[in-house]
């Protein structure tokens, strides 16, 4: 036994005198990495990250781009220097929290003020030594030690979360949380696909590849149906949307700003029924997924992802798409709604038509399922604005999949009307960790900065007359800490 | 408009206040009150009438930022005892209050669920507030500079303890109170983003702002803990962590990243 403990000594020892430990555990180093990681988060606010290359060309020139691009300030957060600084924070974050527990220094609050008062009690030294570890208990002081010289005796004592089990806690679980970031960094793929309704789509094999794969050198592809090739195949079942009335209608603001502009993105946000308005608050899909001879049937929202089979599947935007045919110009034309095509000197406006259902006082029922929305096909000489003149000289029908309609001279049928969904899929391991460790730090974070600890320290001394003078020195940190409040609880329970 | 005249009212009430304290602190106090409550009203009918929690958009941000400001100067005045710190935090919502009522447009992001998720407008509520506290905090640190401790007498409730000492604890105390909010804000963006759109932190202007006070008050806690304590580094820790405050305040913007990936293109 006394072998094993001198031998783990022996290994602390050396492991203190190595530099390369001593410097990366040191607190210099972490704050020195720390500045570096800043200076990269102001590239970050001042650089646009992630944009296509014919921004940055517009933006900066070819040239500009070019030396941007090669030092990564493009993409900051995913360039070698940065991963390089990522990595060598995380290595100092444990090897310093791994020092400080040997050490015990994770002890004692640091940056701290003193806070002092005295007094005197008429009572004798030794009374007060009886009652006053019972009295520190009472408001939930613990560890009391007394040591007692001539004439004068010394009382200490803690109370609440020791900063060395916060401390080492919350760096512990900073560790894990930045070690899940980095598996999930590496570890996870993941693509999105376009979807229609009651039909099937597969996730492309090239979304199956890692960034740690694509940083050694990419994997080989798999022949289409072949037995290497793994297919997640994603059929939507139903689609619906939602809608709301508002509290307040919508309008234009008299700066000609206004209220989010009802065509804004790539489907309408505004509809209208019945004479009244109705918002777009929610979308979704109900998917049924089959991976691995496995399947699920799963449903997203816009407001919230789901899980299944190992993969982490989110709602993305939608379309509203149709085939018209045209046989005055003997074309058929695939559309995402709305749309406008020309026509000779015609012009063909295609939309989604008015929202079909009751309305009740929460809102609309919902619409979902091919063939129930019906497209507004509304005809007009070309160059005319939709002014109340203009809509005059439209010619409008409400047409349904398969249906036909002759407007203005122009012979339209719907050939096919659906709507497409775009789900993203993602197969992500440390995502898991990522949430975990989220939350553990912010619990840690708040119980490190946040709870109160206090380490008391009273000297006593007789005074003639069998009086007894305190001096009460309090260190305190913690948000909620209160020195002020706790001395003067001590004093008004002794003066009891 | 009410609030900001309010807000500028009772920053000159405090900045020009008589040595004899002529002018009751009871005026002080209930201008302030008076301009906290009519503001809270105007952000409360706002999240009413757009049926959502009023923390997304740019003009929400601001206005929250500078409602912070001042409940903040209002609820802990007692406890800050310095004049310099209340102006200071006062004048903070004034100014962003003026620059809202001069740059104001109404433009109203529809009410869409994902906006009622709680890790998306969570970090509209918490940073801003945890931005109002680094405010006061670089106030009382250039408060405790020297030179600037001489210009008034100040009380504090710790006996036997220096200004300087004083100003620099208040200093680090807001901003241990700042820092889970702010950390809380940037890590419920993150995972809200990978759970709604599955990509992580949209690393607009803002939110790498964001990420750069965090990392400068992790800064400023490090060196506070560590012995000796170097003043001027810590001062110039303060100082980053304000001018990331400020880019960031100043960039307040919607969740862009996350509202394009549900497809919502063309923004105002």
């Amino acid at each position: 036994m006394k072998k094993t403990l001198d031998d783990a000594k022996v290994r602390e020892a050396r492991l203190q005198r190595n530099p390369l430990y001593r410097n990366l555990s040191s607190m210099d180093f972490a704050v020195v990495l720390m500045s570096l990681v800043a200076v990269a988060t102001l590239l970050v606010t001042f650089f646009p990250q992630g944009m296509d290359e014919a921004y940055y060309v517009t933006t900066f020139g070819k040239r500009l781009y070019g030396v941007y691009e090669s030092l990564g300030l493009l993409g900051v957060l995913r360039s070698w220097w940065f991963m390089l600084l990522y990595l060598l924070l995380l290595a100092a974050l444990v090897l310093c929290a791994h020092a400080r527990s040997k050490e015990g220094v994770f002890r004692g609050p640091r940056g701290t003020m003193v806070y002092e008062s005295e007094f005197s009690i008429p009572k004798g030294m030794d009374d007060i030594l009886l009652i006053f570890p019972v009295l520190l208990r009472s408001i939930g002081f613990r560890g009391k030690r007394i040591a007692t010289d001539e004439g004068r005796s010394e009382v200490t004592a803690v109370r609440g979360v020791s900063p060395a089990v916060s401390s080492f806690l919350f760096h512990a679980v900073a560790a894990v949380f930045l070690l899940a970031l980095t598996v999930s960094y590496l570890f996870s793929w993941g693509g999105m696909l376009y979807v229609d309704e009651g039909k099937s789509s597969n996730l492309p094999s090239h979304a199956r590849e890692t960034r740690l794969m694509r940083l050694l050198g990419g994997r080989e592809p798999a022949e289409p149906g072949g037995a290497g090739e793994d297919v997640i195949e994603v059929r939507l079942v139903d689609f619906a949307r939602h809608y709301k009335e508002p509290l307040v209608p919508w309008r234009r603001g008299s700066r000609g700003g206004g209220d989010w502009p009802s065509d804004s993105g790539v489907f309408p946000l505004v509809a209208q029924t019945g004479g009244r308005q109705a918002v777009l608050t929610d979308w979704g899909s109900v998917l049924d997924v089959n991976w691995r001879g496995r399947s699920k049937r799963v449903s997203v929202q816009s407001s919230r992802g789901a899980a299944s089979l190992g993969l982490c599947l989110s709602q993305g935007p939608f379309f509203e798409v149709t085939r018209v045919v045209l046989p005055a110009l003997d074309e058929t034309v695939n559309v995402a709604l709305p749309a406008i095509v020309a026509v000779g000197d015609r012009r063909v406006e295609l939309a989604s038509s008015v929202i079909e259902g009751e309305t009740d006082r929460h809102g609309l029922r919902r619409v979902s399922g091919v063939g129930t929305g019906r497209i507004r096909a509304a005809v007009s000489p070309a160059g005319v604005e939709k002014e109340s003149g203009g809509a005059g000289r439209q010619a409008v029908a409400q047409l349904s999949s398969g249906e036909e309609a002759s407007l203005g001279g122009v012979l339209v049928r719907i050939d096919y009307h659906s709507m497409r969904s775009l789900v993203r899929i993602r197969h992500d391991p440390g995502r898991p960790f990522l949430k975990l460790g989220a939350l553990l730090v912010i619990l840690f974070g708040m119980l490190k900065l946040y709870m109160y600890w206090y380490t008391l320290k009273v000297e006593l001394r007789s005074r003639k007359g069998g009086a007894t003078h305190l001096l009460l020195r309090m260190r305190a940190s913690g948000f909620f800490s209160s020195p002020a409040s706790v001395s003067r609880k001590i004093a008004s329970l002794l003066a009891k | 408009m009410a609030a900001s005249v309010a807000y500028g009212v009772s920053f000159l009430l405090l900045a020009f206040r008589r040595r004899r304290n002529t002018l009751r602190p009871g005026l002080r106090v209930r201008t302030l009150a008076f301009a906290v409550v009519v503001h809270a009203c105007f952000m409360a009918l706002r999240g009413v009438s757009a049926g959502r929690p009023p923390f997304m958009e740019r003009v929400e941000l601001l206005s929250w930022f500078a409602l912070c400001c001042a409940l903040m100067c209002l609820v802990g005045s007692r406890w800050f005892r310095s004049t310099f710190v209340t102006s200071a935090g006062v004048l903070a919502a004034f100014l962003t209050t003026a620059y809202l009522c001069l740059s104001f447009e109404y433009v109203r992001l529809p009410c869409l669920s994902v906006t009622k998720v709680f890790l998306v407008w969570w970090p509209g509520f918490s940073v801003p507030l945890a931005f109002a506290a680094l405010v006061l905090a670089y106030a009382a640190q250039l408060r405790g500079l020297p030179g600037l401790g001489s210009l008034e007498k100040q009380r504090t409730r710790l006996p036997m303890s220096s200004a300087p000492d004083a100003t620099a604890f208040l200093s680090l105390q807001l901003v241990r109170f700042a820092y889970p909010l702010l950390a809380s804000g940037l890590l419920a963006f993150g995972i809200g983003c990978l759970q709604i759109a599955s990509r992580g932190w949209f690393w607009q202007r803002s939110i790498a702002a964001q990420l750069f006070v965090l990392v400068a008050c992790t800064i400023i806690l490090h060196l506070s803990a560590s012995r000796p304590a170097s003043v001027t580094r810590i001062f110039m820790a303060y100082s980053a962590a304000f001018c990331g405050v400020v880019v960031s305040v100043l960039s307040f913007d919607l969740p862009q990243g996350l509202l394009r990936g549900l497809g919502l293109e063309r923004l105002p």
